[in-house]
């Protein structure tokens, strides 16, 4: 008989234990149906007929179902367009977000080198000060990366806050032994990073992959100032623009006749872009969950 | 290379104010001569990209223009909402801006920054050269009241004396006085009243709607006043202190205004207007405005009155611009049971309607990196056209719209009773461009010549919908009740030199902010009138009040004072 | 004067050389990230000058004048400033204050979930709304609670027919609650992520060896889980309080009216009306802001740092 059955057999739930479950369940239950609520909501309204959403007839199911929401968004040509260059946009600059973000923050949770806090200030200091709009063009045009796909994803090649995140976990998640024994046989710095360090790291990779992910996903801002070429166009910028299609201009002076024409186009696809927006970076989050995995640490330091 | 084309240009300017002659271009033909040019020349326009539009370049306004004016038109977007920031970061690295900016709304002080600063080109010269304002001169002219020729460049002078942009009237006869109240008929039915016309006809049908129950459901569900917030269209207090004082319809901007001599002032020092919040404030003690005018949107006001089948009506009077109480009006079966009405007379006999000064748009800009100024204002000029203002605001001829028939002229237009009787043109039954997915049109009025003058052109128009119909008759005759229901000098667009908008600094932001504020706690309750009137006058001092007065005053007298 | 150095900073020296020498790997790998960092937020950071210049864009930024504190004397003096910088820290340290600690507690009860399935089920669903837009939380949240024809006002009325329901979004007191309550709503899920992927790494021994003492799971929690999310913790909130000021623009304009402004008005949508006038240079105004709000930001993360440190006997801390 295994030892660890042995230790299952041993293992019994104490009755504080039925209770806290009890209550953790309970708790998460209703929270999830606090937001299970206005998601459903959301779907619904997708499919629902936009006046009946517009005036607010529309509750939990949907109301006047009709696929024209959906129709107004994938009419437009670009947006197939926008959802191949948001893919490479998020694949490529993940990629080099991840390394560049390794890069920097393996070596600063390195107790043992020097100037470690110098360099640390060197970078939190720019999560502070930062020139604004104007610089951060000049320099894009000056490298003249303007209307190139370089300014979308070099110029936020790293985020300070995500490297501390990761430079925690290392410092932390991972014993000082490990590095101890692995350098008294002989094991160098680099060697140490990629045959040790990083594939314990699955948890925390996976973590500010995710993060760096999403950030292109909904990035359009830097797209709106740095492209001009309509075939780099980021789908969250080409969305943007069909929703804006839809509003009611209130500076134009009006007549019935153009107030038909709109009505409830609005909200019609609004909630119908929320959808398409989102549910592809949501459908990525179970692949990440699977780095999640506890115990990593089983068998790799003894006695 | 940019700076010295600028200052070519610039110099250039200088020497036609001091001759008196515009640089005589080998490449236009003769005025009044189509195409504008003896020889093909390139022009870039930037504009913002409005969403709506599927394509600028091949756009049927677009062949129009470069087939009118043979010019080689090419066309640089901006993005519909961020145009500003990326004029400035164009700006400030330097790029070669496009020859001309349409459509390219800028607040006046930054349209006279960029002016001073060398980008925009000052257009008054050519203006008063009139040697290429053949259409403007012209069409246009005869379009314009005597009140609005003098206006329509005097008004978009920046404070160095420039005109840094070419003038397009957009208004409709209707617009500017169309706030108002809608009363509901079915109500005032039940209630045995009649539709009111004084402040305390009104208070009393008010009253009557909150205890008699005039929806018949034994439930005290009904709503006497509601509005909605964030635009002056919807804006309860505003609308109702017109029956005490005049006060224009902005939301959160300062509200200047010019007595009869042209002095300015603010309506909120003045007593009729304590007089007002003590009335508005009245009626909310006692439960008589919904709270929600002060946090919903359009749309919030619509899920009240747009209601369908067996649900009783709930309100009872409510604040708006005509079309916003109904998501759809061919299928609001709620339209008929609200009637528009003019304002209403006040106890010292006031009756105001909140409006605004109408002015031409200053937002087409020829930029001193356009080599060919003089043909970029022609087609300025041509673009004040009939016909090139009907293309770009409908589309094709014969498609989109049509010139009246003789019968529809013998008819008369819509707004004969206010002194518009001809008729030119119609786009009733056609096609419809504007608002939708297109590449007819622009879909901008900023490019066209629509004084008041010109929208009132049309027929009355007869809808087959009685729905539609209605809504339209309706409020036309609430439009006619408020008709020029305002005082003879209205206070527009002022342009301050440096030193004055040194020292308004934030002033103005602040006023604004803190004046819609107030007016809704004295409104609401919690401040009193009576016991928090001095604080209230104190922090307008505070705030530099008498600051705006004065640099307002000053801007004022230098628009309009000489006059 | 002789310059020669003392012996033991001698010593010191070459130690230190020696030890650079050592890792010169890891030097090796900050490389790549220094030279961005230099180019990419060092470069651009000269543009910060912008804050005390009237800045003209045909001047540029070297040659724009200078104006010294001016933008900041207008902001500083402008009647709105503390109230404007009082509703910006009280939303902030509230919403900090609340999710702070939620965070850790949900992400401590989602990981004692046994079935991995449900676990995983509802760690998706619970951060959706992170994706929500803004607007269209904001919509979602008027259109709920609207007295009249909201779900508010209609579950009031099959308690009371006929009655209007109190108007909660009329006042001034519930916008900072609503506020910081629908991001938690929306945030909360995202935000137990980072804890999620830290307690993953917690040693099942320790576990197993705490569960043959008997110890129940609320105590494996407190003594096991717990100290495992310390270090994260820490750091985040470190970075937190390191944003205070940074109150986005664009819920609280949305959420904004004239009766709650005077909780809702904050620096963000108060530059932003600045700028809509267009009567200041509003360039130089709005850098001026935003060179304030970072140096608060800064020293608000350097306090809690030495704050975090201080209570962590020096090993919690940024630096």
């Amino acid at each position: 008989m295994s030892e660890a059955s042995y230790i299952q057999q041993k293992i019994t739930n104490p009755k504080e234990d039925k209770l806290l479950y009890a209550v953790v369940y309970s708790i998460l239950f209703l929270f999830a149906l606090c937001i299970l609520y206005p998601i459903i909501f959301i779907i619904s309204a997708s499919f629902s007929d936009g006046t009946e959403v517009q005036l607010g007839r529309v509750y939990l199911l949907p109301v006047k179902p009709t696929l024209d929401g959906y129709q107004a968004v994938f009419s437009h040509k670009n947006v197939l367009i926008g959802f191949r260059n948001t893919l490479f946009y998020t694949l490529a600059g993940t990629a080099i977000n991840i390394i560049v973000t390794l890069l920097c923050a393996y070596p600063l949770s390195r107790k043992d080198m020097p100037f470690r806090g110098f360099f640390m200030f060197l970078f939190v200091f720019t999560m502070f000060f930062s020139g604004g709009l104007i610089p951060s063009y000049l320099l894009v045009t000056q490298l003249r990366m303007i209307n190139t796909v370089w300014a979308l994803l070099l110029p936020g090649a790293m985020s300070v806050y995500n490297m501390i995140i990761t430079r925690t976990f290392f410092d932390s998640n991972v014993p000082v032994e490990l590095l101890e024994a692995s350098q008294i046989d002989g094991c160098s710095d680099a060697r140490y990073f990629f045959s040790i360090l990083l594939p314990l790291s699955h948890a925390v990779v996976a973590v500010i992959a995710l993060f760096y992910a999403v950030g292109h996903w909904n990035a359009y801002f830097s797209a709106l100032i740095y492209i001009r070429d309509p075939n780099l166009q980021p789908l969250q910028l080409i969305l943007r623009n069909i929703l804006l299609a839809t509003r009611i201009s209130l500076n134009e002076f009006e007549d019935p006749d153009l107030m038909e024409g709109k009505i409830g186009l609005e909200y019609l696809v609004k909630y119908a872009l929320i959808v398409v927006s989102s549910a592809p970076i949501i459908a990525l989050y179970p692949f990440i969950q699977k780095f999640f995995v506890k115990g990593v640490m089983i068998g790799s330091i003894k006695g | 290379m940019r700076k010295m084309v600028g200052l070519f240009l610039s110099g250039l300017l200088m020497l036609t104010l001091l001759t008196g002659t515009v640089f005589a271009s080998d490449l236009l033909n003769e005025p009044g001569t189509l195409p504008l040019v003896k020889s093909p020349v390139k022009l870039v326009i930037g504009t913002p990209a409005i969403a709506t539009i599927t394509n600028y370049d091949q756009n049927h306004f677009t062949n129009y223009l470069r087939e009118k004016t043979g010019v080689d038109i090419e066309i640089f977007l901006f993005d519909g909402v961020e145009y500003r920031s990326q004029l400035q970061l164009m700006v400030s690295a330097n790029e070669k801006l496009p020859d001309m900016l349409w459509a390219f709304p800028l607040p006046p002080a930054e349209r006279e920054n960029y002016g001073k600063q060398g980008y925009f080109v000052d257009l008054l010269p050519y203006f008063e050269e009139h040697k290429l304002t053949h259409y403007f001169d012209g069409e246009a002219a005869s379009y314009l009241t005597e009140d609005e020729k003098s206006t329509t460049l005097s008004a978009g002078l920046s404070s160095n004396g420039a005109l840094y942009a070419f003038p397009f009237w957009a208004v409709s006869v209707a617009d500017p006085w169309s706030n108002g109240l809608l009363i509901n008929n079915k109500f005032c039915e039940a209630l045995g009243m009649d539709i009111p016309t004084t402040i305390d006809e009104y208070y009393d049908y008010l009253v009557a709607v909150k205890t008699k129950d005039p929806n018949g459901n034994g439930l005290n569900d009904e709503i006497p006043l509601v509005g909605f917030a964030k635009s002056g269209n919807g804006d309860i207090i505003t609308n109702l202190l017109n029956s005490f004082l005049y006060y224009p319809a902005t939301w959160e901007g300062v509200a200047l205004c010019a007595d009869d001599e042209g002095k300015i002032y603010v309506p909120y020092q003045q007593d009729a207007f304590r007089e007002g919040m003590r009335w508005i404030a009245k009626c909310h003690a006692e439960g008589l405005i919904s709270d929600l005018s002060f946090s919903q949107d359009r749309y919030g006001l619509q899920a009240m009155t747009d209601l369908t089948g067996d649900a009783p009506d709930v309100v009872g009077s409510a604040m708006s611009h005509r079309s916003y109480m109904f998501a759809s009006h061919a299928t609001a079966e709620r339209r008929p049971h609200y009637t528009t009405i003019g304002p209403l007379v006040g106890p010292e006999g006031v009756a105001y309607a909140s409006t605004w000064k109408t002015e031409p748009g200053y937002v087409n800009f020829i930029t001193t990196d356009c080599e060919h100024p003089d043909v970029a204002f022609a087609v300025l000029d041509f673009m004040t056209s009939a016909e090139s203002t009907l293309t770009a605001r409908y589309g094709r001829e014969n498609e989109y719209w049509r010139y009246a028939t003789e019968e529809e002229i013998a008819g008369g237009s819509a707004w004969s009773d206010l002194g518009y009787t001809d008729v030119l043109y119609t786009s009733a039954n056609m096609k419809l461009a504007w608002g939708q997915q297109t590449d007819e049109i622009w879909n901008t009025v900023h490019i066209t010549w629509q004084p008041k003058g010109f929208t009132a052109l049309t027929p009355k128009t007869v809808y087959e919908n009685p729905i539609s119909q209605y809504n339209y008759d309706d409020w036309n005759q609430g439009v006619m009740k408020r008709y020029g229901q305002a005082p003879k000098n209205l206070v527009g667009s002022l342009a301050y030199t440096e030193e004055e908008v040194a020292q308004l600094g934030t002033s103005e932001t602040d006023i604004g902010v803190y004046v819609r504020e107030c007016m809704t706690r004295f409104v609401i309750g919690e401040m009193d009138i009576e016991k928090d009137w001095e604080e209230f006058q104190n922090n307008l001092k505070v705030m530099g009040l008498e600051t705006v007065l004065s640099c307002a005053q000053a801007a004022y007298d230098r628009a309009y004072g000489s006059k | 004067m002789t310059n020669t150095p003392l012996p033991q900073l001698d010593d010191q020296r070459s130690k230190l050389m020696k030890q650079v020498r050592q890792r010169w790997q890891l030097y090796l790998f900050l490389l790549i990230p220094v030279i961005y960092i230099l180019v990419f937020a060092y470069y651009p950071m000269l543009g910060v000058q912008i804050a005390f210049k009237n800045f003209q864009p045909r001047k540029g930024i070297w040659g724009s004048e200078w104006a010294g504190l001016v933008h900041f004397k207008a902001f500083f003096s402008s009647f709105y400033f503390s109230r404007t910088v009082t509703n910006t820290i009280r939303l902030s340290v509230y919403y900090l204050l609340v999710n702070f600690p939620l965070s850790i507690i949900f992400a401590l009860m989602i990981n004692i979930i046994v079935n991995k399935k449900l676990k995983h089920t509802l760690q998706t669903i619970l951060y959706i709304p992170h994706f929500i837009s803004t607007v269209v939380l904001v919509g979602m949240l008027m259109q709920i609670l609207n007295p009249v024809t909201g779900l508010y006002g209609n579950i009031y009325r099959l308690f009371v027919p006929g009655e209007y329901p109190p108007d909660i979004l009329s006042k001034a007191q519930p916008f900072t609650h609503l506020y910081v309550w629908s991001g938690i709503w929306q945030n909360l899920g995202w935000n137990t992520i980072v804890y999620i992927a830290a307690l993953s790494g917690t040693d099942v021994e320790l576990h197993e060896a705490a569960q043959i003492d008997g110890a129940t799971r609320l105590q494996r929690i407190i003594h096991i889980d717990f100290p495992a999310l310390l270090p994260t913790a820490s750091i985040i909130l470190i970075l937190n309080s390191g944003s205070i000021m940074n109150v986005g623009f664009e819920k609280a304009y949305l959420m904004q009216n004239s009766i709650n402004v005077v909780n809702s008005e904050v620096i963000s949508t108060y530059v932003y009306k600045v700028g809509l006038s267009g009567a200041t240079n509003q360039f130089s105004y709005a850098a001026a802001v935003g060179l304030f709000n970072n140096v608060i930001n800064g020293i608000l993360l350097l306090i809690v740092n030495s704050l975090s440190k201080k209570l962590s006997d020096g090993t919690r801390g940024l630096f």
